[in-house]
């Protein structure tokens, strides 16, 4: 139990509890003595906000996505730690993410922690029914949909998966993957021709998943119980499949559009509470959790990847080396196209995501034409930009002021 | 029919209702009950065993 | 004597400023909040939702549970009691065992059912053993409406009868045993029984387990969302995920209020329709 002297830690990540026990027992061990908590993602901006408005603090060290830190610096709910950042810098954090941590102001808001991305397992079962010529590691939508339908006539039942459940991601499938894949843009395009091309594509992709993915929240639970044999989630998602059969499985890049191969890398982050009652603790912490061996250990843990310049062991465990590869290869593919999570969203990114799930809830499983629901959700989508006065972020083109929808 | 084998056979229905209704109240819970020794695999077991095949008792290390 | 003048107050006093504390002001605050629409206006929350998606959906799913869940549950809770007081042994154990899912929160009955039914669960093992099924069948998707609706009907019926079966035991026994044996020498059949003595006497428990009940199945969730997550959405699943999720908290509040709204309408009228003439009491 937590103590009143302990430091406390929290978090929105590595919540499932058998992951935070082993933050608890393995990551954090020989750090500074901390009561490990966790939150889910809106209790958690409540919680900092309820902080900040009553001035009582008691959590000093915070970890959580780079958008949902994003949200508490207008809060004034962190705390700028340059002085950590100085202290860290022969940890050969990449430069590019120390920006990140910036959060666009002039100084280090958030110390970059791990590191993820979403990507496609595939269960070697499916591979004989890969149509003819295609390659596993560059699939198209086209081919995915081909292939769903090749394994859904020899096995019976529709195998392709998406978390598309209450508690799944399925919303940062079509930001980060399909929509940049279709159309280089996740906001401006989201309306256009390619936009129409797209959704007519992943109908054919939808109707050869399974009928219980609007259920599914984590893809490892189906994949182990073999009723998908080829889904998308998060790396930190289908951990356990892999882990537990890891010659059963392949992990490749999404599939690939017109525009590319687009793929969303996930940084979390660690950042220290304003009035934060262990400053000192906390600045200890983060040297603690972004030391090399830490971040292997985190990796092999876990499944989050370093951020810090450390090569993996080779003796890592089957499951994750598979991950390592599939990460990889995500991220090295000839057409890979970079769609960062959210930014500047505040309070709003939850119906900036529901944005694209009512859209595809309307065009894919209400079969709405397509036209009139892109037009009437784009209308939507630009109250939100015009509210929250987000400029664009990648892949979509740097704009003055907020993101236009075209 | 005589009056005395209407009634036990009155009986008999009456019995077997209220004996029915109990079945409906306790074998959901008994089911959870058995299948919470059963961990993860048992979730996806297919077809279900009255005990799970893969009986352990960490599920309920969970309260500890 | 001023002291027994004041003496009742001062006893509900604790509870008057319980409920203000902690009903009455959250309830102005939710209020408030629905009608707190920044730019959209006086309404705007309430046009948010009405102009959402799953709203017809969700008011549809709702209704249509209460209409089937209540009525059903009625009746069985009605037939249990009957039961109940016809029994010479045993009694107790079964009003125990009957009464058990009180004691299941609605998220765990949720997850019972949810064992029992999904595609590798409990039911599709047994209909594969008689070879009705050849394999594991998702019962509980978005296509396959009919089949979700029916498992949720089922787990709220079997979770919340028991409250019912509660108060309709007190209300049987509080009626004299005088006036079925008056009812049985005038030559009633156990029909007329029911229907003439029986059901009449019991009026103001049905009444309190038809309120409660249909208040409360307003506002079903857990199971709800257990059994079928978002494939049925359901008014309050759709506060949830307005606060939740879309972390709209006035959007959220609009659904509150309009909850709040349909269950006072719901106990108005059964109010009105199951009051007693005033003549009519003795």
């Amino acid at each position: 139990m937590a103590k009143a002297q302990d430091l406390i830690f929290l978090s929105t990540q590595l919540r499932p509890i058998d992951e935070a026990q082993k933050v608890r027992d393995v990551i954090l061990k020989g750090a500074p003595k901390t009561s490990y908590v966790v939150d889910e993602p809106s209790p958690f901006t409540v919680r900092m906000k309820a902080e900040v408005e009553a001035n009582k603090h008691t959590i000093s060290l915070v970890g959580a996505l780079h958008g949902e830190l994003q949200p508490l610096l207008p809060m004034g709910a962190l705390e700028p730690i340059d002085d950590v950042a100085a202290s860290l810098k022969d940890r050969g954090i990449p430069a590019g993410l120390m920006d990140l941590g910036k959060l666009g102001t002039g100084k280090q808001m958030y110390i970059p922690w791990m590191q993820a991305t979403y990507v496609m397992v595939v269960n070697k079962k499916a591979l004989p029914f890969l149509p003819a010529g295609a390659d596993v590691n560059a699939l198209t939508y086209q081919q995915l949909a081909e292939w769903g339908k090749t394994m859904n006539e020899k096995t019976g039942q529709r195998r392709l998966g998406f978390p598309a459940g209450p508690k799944g991601l399925f919303a940062r499938f079509l930001q980060g993957n399909l929509y940049p894949s279709y159309t280089a843009s996740m906001v401006t395009e989201f309306r256009s021709a390619e936009a129409e091309t797209m959704w007519n594509d992943f109908k054919a992709v939808w109707a050869q998943s399974n009928p219980n993915s609007t259920s599914y929240d984590f893809m490892q639970e189906p994949l182990m119980a073999g009723e998908v044999l080829v889904a998308w989630d998060h790396i930190a998602r289908v951990k356990d499949a892999l882990q537990q059969a890891p010659n059963d499985y392949l992990v490749v890049a999404p599939p690939a559009g017109p525009k590319g191969r687009s793929y969303m890398p996930v940084i979390a982050g660690l950042a220290i509470a304003k009035g934060a009652p262990d400053r000192k603790g906390a600045a200890e912490l983060i040297m603690h959790l972004t030391k090399p061996e830490t971040q292997l250990i985190t990796a092999s843990e876990v499944g989050f990847f370093p951020v810090v310049n450390a090569t993996l062991p080779a003796n890592l465990s089957p499951g994750v080396k598979l991950l390592a590869e599939g990460v990889a290869k995500t991220q090295t593919a000839k057409d890979a196209v970079v769609a960062l999570l959210p930014v500047g969203l505040g309070d709003k990114g939850g119906e900036f995501n529901k944005v694209y799930v009512d859209t595809f809830q309307r065009i894919v499983l209400r079969n709405e034409p397509v036209r009139a629901t892109l037009d009437a959700q784009a209308d939507v989508m630009r109250s939100i930009m015009a509210a929250t006065k987000a400029p664009c972020w990648a892949p979509d083109k740097a704009s003055e002021g907020a993101c236009p929808v075209k | 029919m005589t009056q005395r084998a209407t009634g036990s056979f009155k009986g008999w229905l009456y019995g077997s209702g209220v004996m029915l209704l109990c079945v409906w109240v306790l074998l959901p819970i008994g089911l959870i009950g058995l299948g919470a020794f059963g961990g993860r695999p048992a979730v996806y077991q297919w077809p279900k065993t009255l005990m799970p095949a893969s009986l352990s008792l960490d599920q309920l290390a969970v309260f500890f | 004597m001023p002291t027994s003048r004041w003496l009742p107050y001062l006893l509900i006093a604790p509870a008057s400023v319980f409920l203000a504390v902690f009903f009455a002001v959250p309830l102005v605050q939710t209020i408030v909040l629905s009608f707190d629409g920044g730019t959209a206006g006086f309404f705007g929350n309430y046009q948010r939702m009405l102009g959402d998606l799953n709203f017809n959906v969700s008011l549809r799913n709702t209704f249509m549970l209460v209409l089937t869940v209540v009525p059903l549950q009625m009746m069985l809770a009605i037939g249990m009691g009957l039961m109940l007081q016809k029994m010479q042994r045993g009694r107790d154990v079964v009003l125990w065992i009957w009464t058990i899912p009180l004691g299941v929160s609605d998220l765990a009955a949720g997850l019972v059912w949810l064992a029992i039914l999904q595609n590798t669960g409990y039911l599709n093992t047994f209909l594969f053993h008689l070879g009705v099924i050849d394999g594991p069948t998702a019962w509980l998707n978005s296509e396959t409406p009919v089949t979700l609706f029916i498992a949720v009907a089922v787990a709220e019926i079997w979770r919340s009868t028991a409250v019912v079966l509660v108060i309709i035991v007190a209300g049987l026994q509080l009626i004299p045993k005088e006036f079925g044996e008056a009812a049985e020498i005038f030559g009633a059949s156990p029909w007329q029984k029911l229907t003439r003595v029986t059901l009449p006497m019991l009026k103001p428990s049905l009444q309190s387990a038809l309120i409660l009940r249909t208040v409360l199945a307003f506002e079903v969730f857990a199971a709800v969302y257990a059994i079928g997550g978002r494939n049925i959405p359901v008014l309050v699943g759709e506060a949830y995920v307005w606060q939740r999720d879309n972390q709209n908290y006035s959007v959220a509040a609009a659904y509150a209020v309009l909850i709040m709204v349909i269950s006072l309408a719901a106990t108005a009228v059964y109010l009105r329709l199951l009051r007693e003439k005033p003549e009519a009491r003795a």
